[in-house]
Parts: structure tokens; sequence; C-alpha cells
């Protein structure tokens, strides 16, 4: 009877525990955040292919001028030396590339988790969960009452509603502070990113650029296409920066809408934002397509 | 001069070598300037490749402060309230019936380098009271120091110092154990805020603890990885005391610390070393091999563990990061002491 009593006393309070509300959860400021990510992601995927390979051949080029062995264009060091694996290695990327992937999944997955908060998408995995526990405390509590057990799981189903709303108000603290304590981690984050497009840009053109000054100097649509090909690096990097920083916008939307749910001018700055990397995005492909036929954007 | 105005001046130089060969007609000439340009422009390579792998580093820096922070994330809606209800009511089942506390105390946990014998085996003679430590010869130049076996500080405190000036970590092993630290580091502030609150015991010992005990998790208790959504129910079973769930991380660790480091002010290195044992035990050393929970991954340890409940395997190898080549990361770091 002490235990049938606790138990009951503890559902009890689990009930009163829920009975509290928690933020409204701002959905579609989410999906939006979300998309606007997408699109940056979309648009980096060419440019970190081609700078993965710019990686591995500029530093390809800086051993052959140490004196690595060469036969024409292939080069291989003297000898293996594993730190300098990524540049030859078939699985994975170089450095740059390397960091860069990392901290753009890294950006999603913030922007992922904040979706399945905002979408609830936990909460089932989370329930099914709890009625595994509930299975075990009725198995227990049969045990210890000699096979008088309480119906633990069928009071578990009944409380199944209650749960979900409970659970969605947990989520919808979740989504507040990680969107609150992550603006300026991930802000920060974003002006990294922006800022190593110097990098990425000069990784990218060095091959090229050599090559006008050297090999193509005197070819004259050699030339021309080698400075189509660095025309078209600025544009894709251009592009990846100017979205780096319209998300960076949608971020501060966002956080404003936490801040101030149902704000109206938090809402219509968000969805401003988040709309205008989406068709900015969309437009990017267009220009490449305009710099290859030979004309200006 | 910096990487950007060196690279600046290059390219200026580049250039204007280009032009002159554009104009330059003599074939020799040609070949003078181009030899020329070729070797800036290797320079130039150099230089980006110098610049990808420091960006690089910028960018990881920065990505590592979003992934703690998605670290910490609470994806289970019900984590910790209501599990801990549910496992608050067992609980209580479990303790009324004995049938079932029997079934539950019968229960088998994990098999973890932790479960050295309860009993430790002292081969070395107690010291008198109020003596001094039996002296441990020091090794020649490039040998390790002599095994001790024993489980008093004052019998220990020399081996540790031998030991701790002995010890390399195995040069394959290096980034791994720098991972480690990187890892512990991520929490420094936190283990900080624990080190202040419990009369300055190290934060990097703190740190070690909770790799070691939680693997890092901030939702565990750091006296022995269970959850912290109710009171831990393995040794040390039931603290904190009157743990309801709703405490922080930071409560239940200053609870551990004090628990296990009670009227301990001085903290010296043989003192720490002395410490970071104790957690696994010192059952080791009557096997002739130096405890893998402190010195795994480094010359001080070849083979011998654990595997099972009293259960040692001479032949088993550890390949878990010893909690002392942690600190002599932080040492090279300048992090410790």
């Amino acid at each position: 009877m002490i235990v049938q009593r606790s138990v009951i006393a503890a559902l009890f309070a689990l009930l009163l525990g829920m009975a509290g509300c928690g933020p409204s959860i701002p959905r579609d400021q989410v999906q939006r955040a979300n998309a606007a990510y997408e699109a940056v992601a979309a648009r980096s995927e060419p440019v970190l292919t081609e700078l993965s390979i710019a990686e591995r051949r500029t530093f390809v080029r800086t051993l052959a001028s140490g004196g690595a062995p060469r036969d024409g264009d292939i080069v291989i060091p003297p000898t293996f030396d594993p730190k300098s694996a990524v540049y030859f290695s078939t699985i994975g990327d170089p450095v740059l590339t390397t960091s860069l992937r990392r901290a753009l999944g890294i950006v999603g997955d913030y922007f992922k988790l904040l979706a399945a908060l905002a979408e609830g998408r936990n909460i089932d995995e989370a329930k099914a969960q709890i009625n595994a526990l509930a299975g075990s405390v009725a198995g227990v509590i049969t045990v210890a009452t000699g096979g008088a057990g309480l119906p633990i799981v069928a009071i578990a189903d009944k409380l199944a509603p209650l749960i979900e709303r409970w659970a969605e108000a947990k989520d919808a603290e979740e989504l507040r502070r990680l969107v609150l304590e992550g603006e300026p981690i991930v802000k920060s984050l974003i002006v990294s990113l922006q800022s190593a497009s110097s990098t990425m840009y000069e990784t990218l053109t060095r091959e090229p650029m050599r090559a006008v000054r050297t090999t193509l100097a005197d070819n004259a649509a050699a030339r021309h296409t080698a400075f189509v090909q660095m025309a078209e690096s600025n544009t894709s990097l251009a592009d990846y920066v100017v979205l780096l920083g319209k998300l960076n916008d949608t971020l501060s939307a966002l956080a404003a809408a936490v801040r101030s749910p149902g704000s109206p001018l938090a809402l219509s700055s968000l969805a401003a934002s988040a709309d205008s990397v989406l068709i900015q995005a969309r437009a990017a492909s267009g220009a490449i397509a305009l710099i290859k036929a030979g004309r200006a954007p | 001069m910096t990487q950007d105005e060196a690279r600046t001046k290059l390219n200026a130089m580049s250039m204007a070598l280009t032009a002159q060969r554009a104009k330059a007609i003599d074939p020799a000439a040609r070949k003078a300037l181009l030899d020329q340009i070729n070797q800036i422009e290797d320079q130039l390579d150099s230089l980006a490749v110098l610049d990808a792998q420091q960006t690089a580093q910028a960018i990881d820096q920065a990505t590592d402060r979003l992934e703690a922070l998605m670290m910490t994330a609470q994806v289970n809606p019900f984590d910790p309230a209501i599990q801990r209800s549910f496992k608050a009511v067992a609980d209580k089942a479990v303790q009324a019936a004995d049938s079932a506390s029997k079934a539950f105390a019968a229960q088998e946990f994990r098999a973890t380098e932790k479960d050295a014998p309860e009993v430790l085996v002292d081969f070395t003679p107690p010291a008198p009271v109020g003596a001094a430590p039996a002296p441990v010869p020091a090794p020649a130049a490039g040998e390790l120091p002599p095994i001790v076996k024993g489980s008093a500080l004052a019998q220990l405190a020399r081996d540790y110092t031998l030991c701790w000036a002995a010890c390399r970590i195995n040069p394959d092993k290096q980034s791994q154990v720098a991972a480690a630290a990187d890892q512990m580091l991520k929490g420094r502030a936190r283990y900080v805020a624990v080190s202040a609150r419990t009369n300055g015991v190290p934060w990097q010992l703190i740190g070690i603890m909770h790799g070691l005990e939680c693997g890092y998790n901030f939702f565990k208790h750091l006296h022995n990885g269970d959850s912290l959504a109710a009171p831990t129910h393995q040794v040390p079973a039931g603290r904190p005391p009157g743990w309801d769930g709703t405490g922080t991380w930071e409560d239940s660790a200053e609870d551990a610390v004090r628990l296990k480091f009670a009227n301990i002010t001085n903290w010296s290195l043989p003192q720490t070393l002395y410490a970071l044992e104790s957690f696994n035990g010192f059952g080791y050393r009557p096997h002739g091999v130096r405890s893998p929970y402190l010195w795994s991954l480094s010359n001080l340890y070849t083979k011998g563990r654990y595997v099972a409940d009293h259960v040692f395997d001479p032949e088993s190898v550890s390949k878990q990061v010893g909690s002392a080549l942690v600190l002599k990361v932080l040492e090279q770091r300048t992090l410790w002491p």
C-alpha cells in the first residue's frame, strides 16, 4: 500500500507539473531560418568541392618546388609524412576544406535541432521511452506487491495528451535557450567563415593565376579561360559570403522573435530576411551562367 | 612583415616581371624572367598553404564553441523531469520489496577497468608512524623507475615524482592525448567554478575526473556517472544527500569533490596523482603493472588490465588515455600546475 500511495503521489506530482505552460514555439520562424541555412549550404557545396581540389594541388606544387620527385604532373613526396596525408588521401578533404565543412555542418545541425524542437520531432521517441519506463515500473510494482500492481501503463496512456503538451512546452523552453545562447556563438562563427573567404579565394585562384603569369602567358585563349575560372570563383565566393550575411540577419530576426514572441516587427523582419536569402540564392546560379557565357552578371 | 603584406608584395613583383617578360624578345632573357616568376609563385604557393592551415585553426576554434553548446542541448523533453518521477517510483518500489531489492543488488554491472579488487594488496611493510617513507632509489638515466607496491601516499609519493619525470607520451598517441585534453578544456569554466566551491581542489583534477567518470557529460553525477535525474544508485549510492534531481551539475560535483577530497589542502603533484590512482584503486601494483588509469599510452604502461570484476588479464591492453598524460599536456600548455 505504501508503494501504491507513492506511485499515485508521483503521478499526481507529474500532472501538476504538466499543468504549467511554457513559451509558445515559433515554428514558422525556425523553419524560415532553417531554410536560410539550407540556401547557404547548397551554395557552399560546389565552392568547397573546388577548394578541396585547389588545396591539394597547391600543396603538391609546394612539394615539387621543394625538390620532391616528379615526372610531369605526377609529384610524390620523398618520404611519407602522416601530417600531409590529408592532401593525398582519397578519403576526406585537406585542412581548410575539412574545417569549413565541419563548421557549416555544425551550423546546420544547430538549425536542424531548432527545427526538430519546434516541430516536436523528438517527442514520439521520448514518449516511447516513457512507455518503456512505465512498463518497467509496473513490473517492479507487481513484484513488490505480490502481483497486485497498479495499471501504470494504462495510466500512462491516458496521460499521453497531457504529456505531449508538457513536452511541447519543454521543447519551447529549450529552443528559446538554444537560440538566445547560440546567437552570439553562431554569429561569431559566421564572421569567421566570412573572414576565411579571403584565404579561400587565394587558394582557389592560385593555380590559374600562376598559369596566366607563366605557362599560359603567351596563349591568349587559354589565359581568357583561366580568367573566366577565377571570375567564377570570385562570384561563387561573393554569393556565399553574402548569403552568410543574410543567414546572420535571419538569426538576428529569429532571436528577436524569441525574445519578443508575436512582435509584428520581429516576424516581418524575419520573413523579409529569410525570403531575400532564398531569392538571392536562386539568382546566384544564373549569374555564374552569365560569366561562362562571357557576359557580366 | 605580415603574411598579407608579403603576399601583396610578391604578387606585385610577379606581375611586374610578367609584364617585363611579355615585352622581352631575347629568349634567354625571357627564360631568366620566367625562372624568377616561378620562384616567386613558389613562395606564394607556400604562403597559401600556410594561410589555409592557420585559417582552419581559427574556424575550428569558433566551431568548437558551437559544438560545446550543442552538447548541452536537451533533446529529450522528458529528461529529467518525467524520467526522474518514474525512476523515483521504481526506486521506492524496489526499496519496499526485499525480493526486488535483492534482484537489483545481484545485477552485474558493466565491467570496466574501474573494477579493481576492493581489497588492496600491500606488499610493502607499513611505515612507522612519524618515520620518513622508505627511500626509493632513483633510476639510472633512460631507465624506468621500479614499480612500487602499496596504497599509502607516504609509500608512493616518490614513485609518482619519478614516474612523472620519466613519463613520455607514446609518439603515435600524441594527438589522441592532446584531443583528450582539448575535450576536457571545453568544460574548463565549470571545473574552475567547482574548484572555487571546494577550497581550491585543482580544476584540472576535477576535469579529468569528469572525463573518466562521466565521459564529459554534464548530465551525470561526478561521483560515478549516474544520471543527475536521481541520487546516485551505484557506489557511492544515495549522493548527494537529499538530491531531488533539480540541482545543477556543479551542485552534485561539489558534493563529489568534498566527499573524495575532504581535508586535503596541499595539492602537490604526488597528491594529485595519488588521488587519480585512488579512483580506480591500487590493484595493478601487485601485478607488477603501473595503472593504465594514470599511464596508459605512455612509456610507463605496456599491457595488463582488469577486463571484468576481479579479473586481471596480463595480455589485455588498455586503449584509454591515462589521466596523468592529460596533466602532461596541460603542463606543456602551461595550464598545470
